[in-house]
């Protein structure tokens, strides 16, 4: 519904498309990837970054509060928090980005597959689609992880499998819309094939939209990988993670919530900063513009 | 209405196969781990090869894969869902209280959740301007506030500093569960609430602006009789269906917040036997989880089938 609205709203831009992506984004969504930005840099540049290793116990030190040799002070066995967050920014982002690129390798095939054929190829693809959505994401990763044990591996490939239904529904309607489009009739008239026509047509006009919808999921995926090591099912200490360092419990319950409090910001804000990205450019933004405008328009 | 029965009917059938498949991937998921089921049972210790064989005839291993499931299913259906590999009780012995604890909390966050969504929602989409601005931002942060997130920063506000809840434990009497399952449920409740009240603000929003709404606003019908019963009762479906799937979604993220907190529910138990291999256990609450995650799937879209017949009219043409 909202694809459809979207894909016939939407102009192309005549700008470039660093400007039209600043617009499409709006300040809000500006404002989120500067911050997504800045989390990635801090990630690659970890080690240039935090003079400490994250992974340097020193119990004389546990429990600091914020310092110039410590800026955000030091967890309960004297770890360096700022170096802890900024190599677990690694960790976090890594893994959500692997479920993203793993469900969209399996998704956007199948999903113009089954946009584009009936019968059993389309029917096929949308009961294997029911099947996986009647399992919840964590409670597979969790099976999963019973089987081949704890860690980083089980838990991405079973969040990956688990959100490629969320994905493959959205790229099946994207693709059903466009489907339906004039210029789908115009090409095959022409004779292009069903491959070309989807490759370089029906791929780029779904592009955003699709995008927007790794890019939720991908946040999603992030919470998930952060629960899971929450739970100790997934980055396995020493290893720093932010979910890794939410898990402090007793630290928490010692009246020592700096560590927890600093990771829980830190995951809410780039949770957030990616919802925010993701609706904006899966075209929340045009369907709500265009709400508006019709709501003006009534009014006048 | 034969239409709607028969939607009823081709919704049941598939809610049936999507079962059958879960169950048999729970099922053989168990046999591709490197561990085999009677290794749990003899430790680290090597057995002869008599008492494994014993053994395995004893867990009924020695029979052809498929046979052993139906098997299996069978006893699942007439309610028996093994015996633990670990304390040797019967599975469903076991978890008889956890299932207690469980849905006691689903059902605590779900009423938070629909107090605390549909009053936002609403709150928001009928006083536009500021209210609405914090409102809807308030809502944006909620939705980025995953359970785990939650229930640190609520134990160390609400539990050690200011010590008006328990920080772990489910309590004795009915207050007591009450008391210590209030920050579970609200760390559980965030995330749905947010994204609820958002629905429920986009879907009053819509029918305000509608001609139905303007026309009720020309006769002069009071503002309080216009909300019931032609903004609430035109939104009502896609906020119920919304709601239910929410809820439904509790299911899995309850074993968070039963690890954080220490309640003993279901969800805890799931953790501590994939610690432990315990296989019949992880299948029973696995397949548990699976089915009533599905079940309430299918009545939150029913719902919002029974609230809305133009729904309903769409889906059974």
């Amino acid at each position: 519904m909202s694809a459809q609205a979207a894909a016939v709203v939407r102009v192309p831009p005549r700008r470039g498309w660093f400007r039209a992506l600043g617009s499409t984004l709006g300040l809000p969504g500006r404002v989120s990837s500067a911050f997504l930005l800045l989390v990635v840099i801090a990630a690659v540049l970890a080690p240039a970054l935090t003079p400490t290793d994250p992974n340097t116990t020193n119990l004389l030190e546990s429990f600091q509060g914020f310092s110039a040799q410590h800026w955000l002070g030091t967890d309960s066995t004297g770890r360096d928090i700022a170096a802890r967050l900024i190599f677990g920014a690694r960790t976090s982002l890594l893994g959500p980005a692997a479920i993203v690129v793993l469900a969209l390798a399996i998704s956007v095939p199948l999903g113009l597959v089954a946009a584009w054929t009936r019968g059993w190829r389309a029917g096929l693809v949308n009961r294997a689609v029911d099947v996986v959505f009647a399992v919840p994401g964590l409670l597979l990763a969790i099976l999963t992880v019973a089987i081949f044990g704890p860690g980083l591996a089980s838990a991405v490939s079973a969040l990956a499998v688990a959100y490629t239904p969320f994905l493959a529904r959205v790229v099946i309607s994207a693709a059903e819309a466009q489907r339906r489009q004039p210029y789908v009739d115009v090409l095959t008239v022409q004779g292009v094939s069903p491959v070309r026509i989807m490759v370089r047509h029906v791929l780029r006009n779904i592009g955003p939209i699709v995008v927007g919808q790794a890019t939720i999921t991908f946040a999603y995926a992030l919470l998930d990988l952060a629960a899971l090591s929450f739970l100790g099912l997934g980055v396995q200490a020493p290893q720093s993670d932010w979910g890794v360092m939410v898990s402090d419990r007793d630290a928490v319950l010692q009246d020592h919530p700096q560590q927890v409090v600093i990771a829980s910001v830190v995951i809410v804000l780039t949770v957030l900063a990616l919802l925010v990205v993701g609706a904006r450019l899966g075209g929340e933004t045009v369907t709500r513009r265009g709400a508006a405008r019709r709501r003006r328009k009534e009014r006048s | 209405m034969p239409a709607l029965v028969q939607l009823l009917a081709r919704r049941l059938l598939g809610l049936l196969a999507t079962l059958l498949v879960a169950s048999f991937v729970v099922y053989t998921s168990i046999y591709l781990s490197p561990g085999s089921p009677e290794s749990v049972l003899f430790g680290g210790r090597q057995p002869s090869p008599e008492l494994l064989a014993a053994a395995r005839a004893h867990l009924g291993l020695d029979e052809p894969f498929l046979v052993r499931y139906f098997h299996w299913l069978r006893e699942v259906l007439g309610g028996d869902l093994g015996t633990s590999l670990i304390s040797q009780q019967p599975v469903t012995a076991k978890l008889g209280h956890p299932l207690e604890v469980t849905v006691l909390l689903v059902l605590y966050a779900a009423a938070i959740i629909v107090v605390a969504g549909l009053g936002l929602g609403l709150l928001s989409a009928l006083n536009p301007g500021i209210v609405d601005a914090g409102i809807t931002g308030l809502v944006s942060v909620a939705t980025a506030v995953p359970a785990f997130v939650a229930s640190s920063v609520l134990i160390s506000v609400f539990a050690v500093r200011l010590g008006w809840f328990p920080p772990f434990g489910f309590g004795d009497s009915v207050g007591g569960h009450l008391r210590a399952l209030t920050l579970p449920a609200v760390s559980l409740a965030i995330i749905s609430s947010g994204l609820v009240a958002r629905v429920t603000r986009a879907a009053a929003l819509e029918q305000n602006s509608s001609e139905h709404v303007r026309t009720a606003v020309s006769r002069g019908v009071s503002r309080r009789r216009i909300i019931r019963t032609h903004v609430l009762r035109n939104a009502a479906g896609p906020i119920a269906t919304v709601t239910g799937l929410q809820v439904a979604g509790l299911l899995a993220a309850s074993v968070v917040v039963e690890q954080a907190f220490g309640l003993g529910g279901l969800g805890q138990v799931l953790i501590s036997s994939v610690q432990q291999k315990d296989f019949p256990v992880v299948q029973a609450i696995c397949l548990l989880l699976v089915a009533a995650f599905v079940v309430l799937n299918l009545t939150a879209d029913l719902i919002g089938l029974l609230i809305d017949p133009r729904a309903r009219k769409a889906s059974t043409a």
